[in-house]
């Protein structure tokens, strides 16, 4: 890599984040104009931009931080005060300096800033005071209560000391993949050394599997980024979507210290963009509406993420007007998603919503109020080996869950047989594994059950659903004892029943496009110690 | 004897960049700060020859730095580093004890004269 090209990748992945604490920062001044630690915040993150851009000798983007700089000076002065006006044209200056600085490091014509340089140095210009009322905190939406501590006071990635390293993306995704290579090595040695059956060779393997075991370990850590560097983007996508709609809405995030791999961090930021868009233009009502419901006029919108055992649950909430059943199961049943005798859950609600095209319909979006995306939601979520579930009622409000893996490449998973086949299953969604005397299967609304944790769940003999529908194998059924693996996703509950455990293992899916027509619940293969592919199962598809 | 300097920086695009220039002149980096509150720690441990030091940085900005190193050590070699449009802060950091400045865009030969001026 050339030094330029260095300085070119540490100028655009440093003047980002700046850019991120820029918009954080602008909408928690506007909700408390006070706030001097948001303004220097601004001040030094434009600052140091500014003086990144000019080293680079990148022009576009140095005169318009210098020039919002200059704005700022006015503010930090106190000879002019915060008001809304100019926290507009700052948000839309640091999207301008954005799209400059991305075009820049991209090799590109950045955007001629000259109109907004303009209209900065016109504000600055203008007479101070003069029909600028300063803002109110209550104007466009109620600060947050009592925001969560950071574990150090300011974000460790920007300002910590200086023993911290950037590391490219690509080298960590690079160690990760030889990382997953070794562990599959580390099996093979396993099963080589059982078959020697030699002891000092044994020993060997044994330590050495030890060392892999934490030094994967260290490599996945190495990878866990705090999910505040997606969701400090979020409060000004809720500010711009709630004022352009004209609702007011309160924005609750918590949990932001939760740490989660790199690429699954990068890749639910869209995901989570469609299901706030969504909560604003559809979930919450109007103030008016709200009103006439008996509600307080601000709505409500949380996001939050938490750690659950092996797995990461983020949830969106708002307390808007929920969505309409009716409207959705009526179109489902015309449509034949949804059969008449069928029972509409919350779920199957969800599935339908979020087939392709489903949403598309106009008269649904406009009249249930959802759908918008909700496919694209769903699809990338679960190809992260995770499940969206999703809880709705009319007037209360309408909360989506996504729960995720911890990393991406490799999981723990019960590998299971059947029909003398191996599948994985993630750990992710297991429960527990159990034996159940195959006489205490119930049948009910033509389907199996069994009790599982004090409730009755229902039940999926894999072995049926892989001969498609065929009951091969049916010596065992109704006879002796059934192996079965108690599946959460969400808040749904599932058991699957299987032929044989072969036990817990470590595993790296490797990405895997299913073929047309296939039974789509598979989520991806892998490679056993012994050289063997197996598939893993999609388990929120399962049901 | 190879020199020794301490880079005072927020950005770790800056601090790149002062390293590479400093390495081509063979001086030893021997720290790196992202606030003034850690270069006074650092600077207490290491005692460079010599402290490059912004101005504008979180949790102490660089002219306090300066005051506090030059407590430690009136003796202390400190060039600030800034950005355009920081003359009157210039002023206030050289009046503090700092011997120097470079303005950013840095040219190498511009820094590096100043340094040697500064050890010289």
């Amino acid at each position: 890599m050339s030094q330029q090209q260095k300085y070119a990748e540490l100028f655009a992945a440093e003047a980002r984040e700046h850019l991120a604490e820029m918009g954080r920062a602008l909408v928690a001044l506007e909700e408390e104009p006070g706030d001097r630690t948001s303004l220097d915040a601004i001040f030094r993150s434009t600052h140091t931009i500014k003086g990144m851009a000019a080293a680079m000798g990148y022009d576009v983007p140095t005169r318009l931080s210098h020039n919002i700089e200059s704005v700022l000076d006015e503010l930090r002065s106190g000879r002019r005060t915060v008001s809304a006006d100019i926290i507009d044209l700052l948000l839309e200056t640091v999207d301008i300096l954005e799209s400059a600085v991305e075009a820049t490091v991209a090799g590109k014509t950045p955007v001629d800033p000259s109109a907004a340089i303009e209209r900065l140095v016109l504000w600055r210009l203008a007479d101070a005071g003069a029909a600028e009322p300063p803002l109110q905190a209550d104007t466009v939406a109620q600060p947050a209560p009592a925001p969560e501590p950071r574990r150090t006071a300011t974000p460790v990635s920007r300002r910590s000391d200086a023993s911290r390293l950037r590391v490219d993306i690509r080298r960590l995704d690079a160690l990760m993949n030889l990382m997953g290579e070794l562990m599959i090595l580390r099996g093979e040695l396993k099963a080589l050394a059982d078959q020697l059956g030699a002891e000092p060779l044994d020993d060997a393997v044994e330590r050495a599997g030890t060392l892999i075991g934490e030094m994967q370990a260290h490599v996945v850590e190495s990878r866990m980024v705090p999910v505040w560097q997606i969701f400090d983007r979020f409060p000004r996508l809720v500010r711009d979507a709630s004022r352009s709609t004209g609702k007011e809405v309160e924005f609750v995030v918590s949990g932001k210290q939760l740490e989660l791999d790199r690429s699954l961090l990068d890749a639910i930021g869209d995901p989570l963009v469609h299901l706030l868009r969504n909560a604003v233009d559809h979930g919450i009502e109007s103030p008016d509406e709200r009103e006439r419901a008996g509600k307080p006029r601000v709505g409500r919108i949380e996001l939050g993420a938490r750690r659950e055992r092996s797995r990461v649950v983020i949830t969106v909430r708002d307390d808007g007007r929920g969505i309409d059943r009716e409207r959705v199961i009526e179109k489902a049943r015309r449509d034949g998603l949804l059969a008449a005798s069928e029972e509409a859950t919350d779920q199957m609600l969800f599935r339908v919503m979020a087939r392709p095209g489903f949403s598309t319909a106009a008269q649904i979006t406009t009249l249930s109020g959802r759908g918008v995306g909700l496919d694209v939601v769903e699809s990338s979520v679960r190809g992260l080996g995770g499940s969206v579930s999703f809880r709705s009622e009319p007037g209360i409000g309408t909360s989506f869950r996504l729960d995720l893996p911890l990393t991406l490449a490799i999981l723990r998973a019960l590998i299971v047989e059947v029909d003398g086949q191996v599948y994985a299953v993630p750990a992710t969604f297991t429960r527990e594994s159990f034996e159940l005397d195959a006489k205490a299967v119930e049948r009910a609304h033509g389907r199996e059950w069994v009790r599982w944790r004090g409730e009755r769940v229902p039940l999926t003999r894999l072995r049926t659903l892989f001969n498609g529908g065929e009951k091969s194998g049916s010596a065992r059924e109704g006879v002796g004892f059934l192996s079965l693996v108690g599946l959460e996703f969400g808040e749904s509950r599932l058991v699957i029943s299987v032929d044989e455990f072969l036990g817990e293992e470590e595993i790296v899916i490797k990405p895997f496009d299913p073929p047309r027509g296939a039974v789509a619940v598979f989520s991806g293969a892998i490679v056993r110690p012994d050289g063997r592919p197996a598939l893993v199962l999609d388990v929120g598809n399962l049901s | 004897m190879r020199r020794t300097v301490l880079i005072v920086d927020d950005a770790i695009f800056m601090r790149t960049m002062i390293a590479d220039i400093l390495k081509g002149a063979d001086f030893e980096v021997v720290g790196e700060a992202a606030s003034g509150a850690e270069a006074v720690e650092k600077y207490k441990e290491l005692k460079p020859d010599l402290v490059t030091m912004d101005i504008v940085m979180p949790d102490m900005g660089g002219i306090d730095a300066v005051r506090e190193i030059i407590k430690l050590d009136p003796e202390a070699r400190i060039l600030m580093c800034s950005a355009m449009g920081q003359q009157g802060l210039v002023v206030e950091a050289i009046q503090a004890g700092a011997r120097d400045f470079v303005v950013k865009p840095f040219q190498p030969s511009r820094v590096l004269e100043a340094v040697q001026r500064l050890l010289g």
